[in-house]
């Protein structure tokens, strides 16, 4: 009973729509009409998927470089504006796809159709026939308070002596898809409205400890109103190493936003940017300017003042000192020493204490930082993070309310009535059986 | 006895572990013995117990959720293996999935134990771009997301084995064991519809952690881009299933295609493209 009769393993098409529920009118042949059955169409859209995931794969395989750093340069293939209008074609399938599904997710919430024939309930792949002893009356009763105790939604006709019923469950399922399309679709318009550079700004914004510079300093700042700028006071930049010493545990930008009137202290480090007004300030890179004396064999007490990573020579020696961080807790100054082209030592030194190896000495006075902030803002934020929730949303709707639905007419028969029962389920057939299963043994 | 040797201790028992649940299930293949492949479940709980005192211990010594290196990441890998292998176990008392299963954690461990240096093992502090709790739900989702793709590509395979043998008309005992068609496309099919969602979860969470770390929930780098790849399939699969009743023999390639892609997420873009890359000088 209500078995598939499919041989094993066929592969052929399952019975997931209806005739005309699918929304692709294949009768229209106008220009216009095909244009938009081929651009609703599923094909089209498995198409686009596959097509991008190759366009991908090319992207992380073939890479720009910069060509004076070398570095590798990520989004130049992907901000290609072919590469966009395939994004621009997958949301366009999407939301025409849905605009045209629409009618059918109406009708499907409304409720699966009473008016069928006996012929339709024997061709579906899930159901039974059978005769009963009750009357008709009595037995569809019956199987309409089997289906509500299932919690299947029910509808029903009788006309004369035959009783005609469908029920459906989990029909809010089919929102679930929906709900992911469209979210999809917001979240590639926002995407490309931030590539189009028509909203928000990339840009980097630094400065050094214990200066103010306001915001429109910002390199790279732009659709900002300059009535929104305001200031930004760097207190200080500091270095949070860990205990050993050498790993670095945070960096820090300790700052003060000046608005006009309206003042407040905000320390920004990695994963915590200060948002202020839409716009957004990540810690970024940073950098320290060292200042001290020196001495060697052959010249004494002479000035330095270096950058991070910058050399430090005293003359007679064939020795050099490279400042490498500064921590402002135990003001430790990290610094490297080269023997010649060797690495030979990685030490720390107090700030105004000298420090000796072999026949020189150095000693740091003084240290100050800058910071570098990246900064952006980015009105599509909000909305591919607000899409990207629905979309999770939907997708777990989709798989976990799963639409069965069953029909079923009862005739008057001798000595009883006969039954037809069967139905439908798209991804959940082994549910449906059981249901049907179910049914049918109670009544007999 | 310190952490650090119970951890690497662990690491040998679950290796020991997967590799004795792979040569019993393998072996379950060719000769039926329900009480030897009770065995096999037997070694395969004890290496997931294993694997998550690995983890544990793991967790201690370095003070945050083993999530970080590639190391810490391939174990949890192996545990969302592991542990989803017997759920669909338990669930469908299969025991025969085993040997299309557990030798792909058992392969990973084996890869570890021969080709990762020590050096990449070691517990390392979170540099400050990691530290971030998107971080722990992100790789947390991974695990079991990759697990249940992992199910897929065994019954996937299995599937085109049992294929090729009813082609054959084969009357082996092999084949009569094997489950029936039908069933390995549906449990095929489910464990993508559990892997899917959680994999939309890994990069939404994975983008909300770059949007709080760099201000840029997307920056193309390679192993953004091959996890994005890795859901296009499987949204292509869901989606040709779904409307063209793309089942059976398509369904399983497109399944195994799938995994491959989970593999390169992690290998080939650690290993091939960061080797193609390095050139640059970076
Ligand atoms: C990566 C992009 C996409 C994602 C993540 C996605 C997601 C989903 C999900 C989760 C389902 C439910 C599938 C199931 O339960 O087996 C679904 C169904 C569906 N999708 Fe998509 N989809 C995408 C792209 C597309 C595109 C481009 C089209 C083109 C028209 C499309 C059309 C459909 C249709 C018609 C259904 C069946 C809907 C229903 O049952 O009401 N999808 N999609």
């Amino acid at each position: 009973m209500a078995e598939d009769k499919r041989p094993a393993g066929s592969g052929g098409q399952e019975q997931n729509v209806l005739p005309g529920e699918n929304g692709t009118l294949s009768n229209d042949d106008g220009i216009i009409n095909k244009a938009w059955n081929f651009l609703s169409s599923m094909k089209l859209g498995i198409i686009l998927l596959l097509i991008l995931a190759v366009a991908s794969i090319i992207g992380t395989i073939w890479v720009p470089r910069d060509p004076f750093t070398g570095q590798p340069d990520y989004l130049k293939f992907y901000n290609n504006p072919i590469f966009n209008i395939l994004l621009a074609f997958l949301s366009l399938n999407l939301l025409v796809c849905s605009l045209n599904r629409w009618k059918a997710i109406k009708n499907t919430l409304k409720g699966p159709n009473v008016e069928v024939s006996e012929n339709f309930i024997k061709s579906l792949k899930s159901g039974s026939s059978f005769k009963v002893k009750s009357g008709p009356a009595e037995t569809s009763e019956e199987i309409r308070n089997l289906l509500k105790k299932k919690g299947y939604r029910v509808f029903g006709k009788d006309a004369g002596d035959t009783y005609k019923i469908a029920a459906d469950r989990g029909h809010l399922g089919i929102l679930g898809p929906y709900l992911t399309h469209l979210s999809l679709f917001i979240i590639i318009v926002a995407v490309m409205i931030k590539f189009s550079g028509l909203v928000g700004f990339d840009g980097t914004f630094a400065g050094w400890e214990g200066q103010t510079y306001s915001i429109g300093q910002t390199q790279g700042i732009q659709n900002v109103d300059p009535a929104d700028f305001f200031d930004i006071r760097i207190n200080n930049f500091r270095t949070e190493y860990r205990p050993d010493g050498t790993e670095i545990k945070q960096w820090f930008s300790d700052v003060t936003v000046i608005d006009g009137l309206k003042t407040f202290d905000f320390s920004i480090y990695v994963n915590k940017p200060l948002v202020y007004k839409g716009m957004k300030f990540y810690q970024s890179s940073y950098g320290h300017q060292f200042s001290g004396k020196f001495s060697g064999p052959s010249a004494k007490d002479q000035q330095f003042n270096v950058a991070m990573q910058e050399y430090i020579q005293p003359a007679g020696t064939d020795l050099t000192f490279v400042p490498m961080g500064y921590e402002d807790a135990t003001k430790e100054v990290k610094f490297r020493i080269y023997k010649g082209n060797r690495w030979v030592a990685e030490e720390e030194a107090v700030l105004n204490t000298p420090f000796k190896y072999e026949n020189a000495e150095v000693k740091f006075e003084n240290v100050i930082s800058y910071t570098v902030l990246s900064a952006k803002k980015d009105p599509g934020v909000l909305i591919v993070g607000i899409g990207s929730l629905l979309l999770i949303v939907g997708i777990i709707i989709s798989f976990i309310l799963r639409q069965r639905r069953i029909w079923s007419v009862v005739v008057p028969e001798k000595g009883g009535s006969l039954v037809h029962i069967g139905g439908i389920s798209a991804k959940d057939k082994h549910g449906l059986d059981t249901d049907l299963e179910e049914i049918a043994e109670e009544l007999k | 006895m310190d952490l650090v040797t119970l951890e690497q201790y662990s690491f040998t028992a679950t290796f020991i572990a997967y590799m004795v649940a792979s040569a019993i299930y393998i072996i379950y293949l060719a000769y039926k013995s329900e009480n030897m492949a009770r065995l096999g479940t037997l070694a395969t709980i004890i290496g997931f117990l294993t694997n998550t005192a690995f983890l544990i211990l793991r967790w201690k010594i370095s003070g945050h959720p083993p999530f970080v290196n590639g190391y810490e990441f391939l174990l949890s890998f192996t545990w969302g293996i592991a542990g989803i292998y017997l759920f669909a176990e338990w669930r469908y008392s299969l025991r025969i999935i085993g040997a299309f299963v557990m030798p792909v954690a058992w392969l990973i461990l084996a890869w570890i134990a021969l080709k990762m240096p020590e050096q990449a093992k070691t517990a390392t502090n979170l540099m400050p771009a990691l530290q971030s709790n998107w971080l722990t739900i992100h790789v947390a989702t991974a695990m079991i997301s990759y697990g249940a793709f992992a199910l897929s590509f065994g019954t996937s395979i299995m599937y085109l084995i049992k294929q090729a043998m009813e082609k054959n008309r084969s009357r082996s005992e092999f084949n009569r064991r094997m489950p029936s068609l039908d069933l390995l496309d549906s449990i095929g099919y489910k464990f993508i519809a559990i892997g899917f969602p959680l994999l939309s979860i890994v990069i939404i969470s994975g983008a909300i952690w770059a949007e709080y770390a760099w201000g840029r929930y997307w920056s193309w780098d390679p192993k953004e881009t091959w996890s994005l790849i890795t859901w296009l399939v499987y949204a292509a699969y869901l989606h040709a299933r779904f409307t063209y009743g793309w089942r059976g023999s398509k369904a399983a390639w497109m399944s195994i295609v799938g995994f491959a892609f989970v593999l390169f997420t992690f290998f080939g873009v650690n290993y091939f493209l960061s080797g193609l890359h390095s050139y640059g000088g970076v």
